[in-house]
């Protein structure tokens, strides 16, 4: 079990075609935003599905931001910049 | 108002005849007899014995059952020991609830990981090799 805070985790897992490219919308993002600060790991729902339940997360991709399920399906680049400034502002998620 | 004889009744509830006369000895219910002496249960009985089957599918215990039918009658007038059963009685069931949600919100996770997948199930094989 991850005890690591993380600002956003990408769940995924080995059957799901839209995985990597979460994954990679936001590392894309990050990068190119300059959010420096901003931390995201990858969950693998199966290794970590106590954690993956208790966020409420049904299917892959999903993506939550500051410990909340923020998207359940393959967002754009906009909309994750969007909630992950969301985040940075309130200092946590909104729900979409 | 509608009566049933306990065959109707056992097989509506899906409970033995047997259970529904030991029910009915050790004082979970009063049942009316009609001038034949057969029993007949009344819409309130089985109301009684349908909560009495879901109390028991909780694990509670007879004796248990049979405060919460007092309070279940009587709400208003029941004792303190039997009004604090029932709030104790409802915090298992609370906790239970949470488990049974945590449990349908894997299942539905592992269903549509199975069915995200076009051959065959390799999300549930993977579980069953580390198992």
């Amino acid at each position: 079990m991850n005890t690591t805070p993380v600002d956003i985790e990408v769940f995924t897992s080995s059957v799901c075609s839209n995985c990597q490219r979460a994954s990679r919308v936001v590392e894309q993002l990050l990068e190119e935003a300059g959010f420096a600060n901003v931390t995201w790991r990858e969950v693998d729902v199966v290794e970590e599905i106590d954690h993956t339940v208790a966020l409420g997360v049904l299917a892959t991709p999903a993506i939550a931001i500051g410990g909340k399920l923020v998207f359940t399906a393959l967002p754009s680049k906009q909309q994750l910049r969007k909630a992950v400034q969301l985040y940075l502002t309130n200092g946590r998620s909104n729900d979409e | 108002m509608s009566s049933y004889p306990i065959g109707i009744v056992a097989r509506q509830l899906s409970m033995s005849v047997d259970t529904l006369r030991y029910y009915e000895k050790i004082g979970l219910l009063k049942v009316t007899r009609a001038e034949s002496g057969i029993r007949l249960y009344s819409e309130k009985d089985i109301s009684r014995l349908k909560f009495i089957k879901r109390a028991q599918q909780m694990n509670f215990s007879l004796a248990e059952i049979g405060g919460l039918l007092k309070m279940r009658e009587d709400p208003q007038h029941a004792r303190a020991e039997v009004r604090q059963l029932t709030a104790n009685k409802l915090k298992e069931v609370e906790a239970r609830l949470t488990e049974l949600d945590t449990l349908r919100k894997e299942l539905t996770l592992l269903v549509n990981l199975c069915s995200a997948s076009d051959e065959g199930c390799p999300i549930i094989d993977r579980i069953e090799e580390d198992e």
